[in-house]
């Protein structure tokens, strides 16, 4: 019975990452809509451009070697999906942790979590240079940015 | 543009959904794993679609094309759809992209040989939907090439010879396309009466 509750438990820590995951990844979106707004119309498609290459550029990046700097783990994420003792390895960390203890969940869904942050860090920069930088030299900070700085700043927290 | 970005936007979140949902359990360790990946496969496989598409549109055209971009994207969350759950994040990454290769060169190729596709519907659906397709048996163990190449031929058999049909039938009943005027005019006037952007300045 106590299994069942935390198999529930981590189910549903691991959906509620995945949705609020989700609401951020919309964040970009609006942030898209927000500078192509607020710039002058000569300059929308570039932006747009930035918007949707950043948000791209950000999740390759993280994936590639970002998580693994700030949390530690595989480069490319390997091993994420975890193996055959995924699941009495989640049952023996809740136990120890207890009902009142940290939560457990999918590995996946903390990645999916955080790389949307990192995303929308990106969007903040895209907003500051609008109308003035080269669209090729934003992404190429972009990858900078989000495999490296952004990460070893968030290892130290 | 801004119109065509958001839509990309909303459709990226909306898949987060459509396979995500498509795993059908989520109250246990596995299942809930698995939606997990699902939502990480989704992500990554749109972005390595739209950072190929991007790439291959300034090699090719020396500009950075948003339209490919955003196709490219569409392309990635196509591609990645057979098959969520099984890929490492690195194999979604790459099917994704290879999705978005495809999409520049498909979309190029038939406005070369003329088939008309003003959104460029067959090459993200299908063409790449077949490329996904196809890509399946190369991370889970329990598909073959056979079994996905014989799937897709009964289905694209069944589907394009039932539509030929109701086409045909609407064809000689109804008709199916506009007039050369009301084409040239915009459908908007003479099947809706109203225009999308009354207010903007018309050169024609």
């Amino acid at each position: 019975m106590e299994n069942n509750i935390y198999e529930l438990q981590y189910a549903i820590d691991t959906f509620y990452f995945l949705v609020c995951g989700a609401l951020v990844m919309w964040m970009a979106a609006g942030f898209a809509m927000l500078e192509a707004g607020l710039v002058r119309s000569k300059n929308t498609v570039e932006i747009l451009t930035k918007n949707v290459a950043l948000f791209a550029v950000s999740c390759i990046m993280y994936m590639v070697c970002g998580y693994a700097l700030m949390y530690g783990g595989d480069f490319f994420l390997v091993g994420i999906a975890g193996g055959e003792t995924l699941v009495s390895d989640a049952l023996a960390s809740s136990t120890e942790n207890g009902f009142d203890g940290d939560s457990v969940y999918s590995p996946a869904s903390d990645f999916f979590f955080q790389v949307v942050f990192v995303a929308t860090a990106m969007s903040i920069v895209s907003g500051a240079v609008a109308e003035r930088m080269k669209l090729w030299s934003f992404l190429i900070f972009a990858v900078f940015m989000t495999g490296v700085i952004y990460p070893i700043e968030g290892s130290w927290t | 543009m801004p119109l065509a970005t958001l839509g990309t936007f909303i459709l990226w979140m909306g898949w987060f959904g459509f396979n995500g949902g498509s795993v059908l359990k989520l109250g246990d360790i596995a299942s809930s794993n698995s939606v997990a990946m699902v939502f990480l496969n989704t992500n990554t496989a749109a972005a390595g679609g739209l950072v190929a598409a991007l790439l291959v549109s300034r090699i090719k055209f020396g500009k950075a094309d948003l339209t490919m971009a955003l196709n490219g994207a569409l392309a990635g969350l196509v591609a990645i759809t057979a098959e969520p759950s099984t890929p490492s994040a690195l194999s979604a990454t790459l099917i994704g992209a290879v999705g978005g290769l495809i999409v520049v060169f498909s979309i190029v190729l038939l406005d070369k040989i003329k088939i008309d596709d003003p959104v460029g519907a067959i090459s993200v659906h299908g063409v790449v939907g077949l490329w996904g397709l196809l890509a399946v048996p190369l991370t889970n163990s329990g598909a073959t090439f056979m079994g996905q190449i014989t799937g897709a031929l009964v289905i694209f058999v069944w589907v394009f010879s039932a539509s030929f049909a109701v086409w045909f039938a609407l064809k000689s009943i109804l008709g199916i396309r506009v007039d050369a005027e009301e084409e040239y005019e915009g459908v908007d006037l003479s099947e809706c009466g109203m225009e999308a952007y009354p207010e903007f300045v018309n050169p024609s």
